[in-house]
């Protein structure tokens, strides 16, 4: 079943970290905007309360916590209840999925992106965005997620596993951006964001459906 | 959700399309009815405006 039970009980703490740490969330959409299309029709797999679909302007969102549905529905995002590993939606219809800060609570990685790729029409691009399991903040979460109710259940990736991931799921055309160089929460200033990995906390990878 | 997100919904098990039945309105909004798939007749609820569009067998795992 999907780690969705610590999102429907604390959403309240879960909106709570993007207004505490509003130079960490900035740097994320900064990086994440580099790699969506402008005009994309687009879909959020893992959608949570909208916090990215919304900057990002992506229409329409999936999520199985119905709680942060709620939130995302007011964003004024189209929301449908369900599992990324099973998507209700038409094959070849999105221009752009993006996966935010979820990959790590998928129960099946295989799964959820053979469905992504199903769902893109060829040409499309799929963006992944997550803490890297290998930078210091992946570590870090690595280290204490015991004590945390969201990570409990986690499963950090490295980017290495979700580009074979990717690639045998059929995506192809690789890019990389990163940021949060610091500690998320002792940033002044919203950090900058670079081509590649290796050095930033978050990363973004776009992979694009090849035309058939 | 809008009558028009049809278009784009599936059943998340067979892939096939969706019939909207029993929809109540709220202007352009359907704030409940029943989603059926056209194949395998199963049947997905919509609550407060929102399709549980959830696998069958995920629907009690899942905390409400």
């Amino acid at each position: 079943m999907p780690k969705s039970a610590p999102f429907e009980e604390h959403t309240d703490r879960y909106e709570q970290w993007f207004d505490e740490h509003t130079e960490a969330y900035r740097a994320e959409i900064d990086a994440l905007s580099r790699l969506v299309p402008a005009d994309a029709f687009g879909l959020e797999i893992g959608v949570g309360s909208g916090r990215f679909a919304e900057p990002l302007e992506i229409e329409t969102g999936v999520d199985p916590a119905v709680e942060m549905l709620e939130y995302a529905d007011d964003r004024g995002i189209d929301v449908v209840r369900g599992v990324a590993e099973a998507l209700p939606f038409r094959t070849d219809r999105f221009d752009v999925a993006v996966i935010v800060t979820t990959i790590c609570f998928v129960d099946d990685v295989p799964a959820t992106f053979a469905e992504a790729r199903r769902v893109l029409r060829p040409g499309g691009s799929l963006v992944v965005g997550y803490i890297d399991r290998e930078s210091p903040v992946g570590q870090q979460y690595q280290e204490y997620k015991d004590e945390n109710p969201f990570y409990r259940d986690a499963t950090f990736v490295s980017t290495d596993e979700l580009v074979d991931d990717l690639e045998d799921a059929g995506f192809a055309d690789f890019e990389f951006v990163q940021t949060i160089f610091e500690w998320p929460g002792e940033m002044d200033e919203v950090d900058p964001v670079r081509d590649g990995y290796g050095e930033g906390s978050f990363v973004g990878i776009e992979a694009v459906v090849p035309d058939e | 959700m809008k009558e028009s997100l049809l278009e784009i919904l599936c059943c998340p098990l067979d892939k096939h399309d969706l019939e909207l039945e029993d929809a109540e309105y709220d202007g352009d909004e359907v704030i409940s009815g029943t989603l059926v798939c056209s194949e395998c007749g199963e049947r997905y609820a919509i609550e407060d405006g929102i399709p549980n569009l959830l696998p069958p067998d995920m629907r009690e795992e899942t905390p409400a």
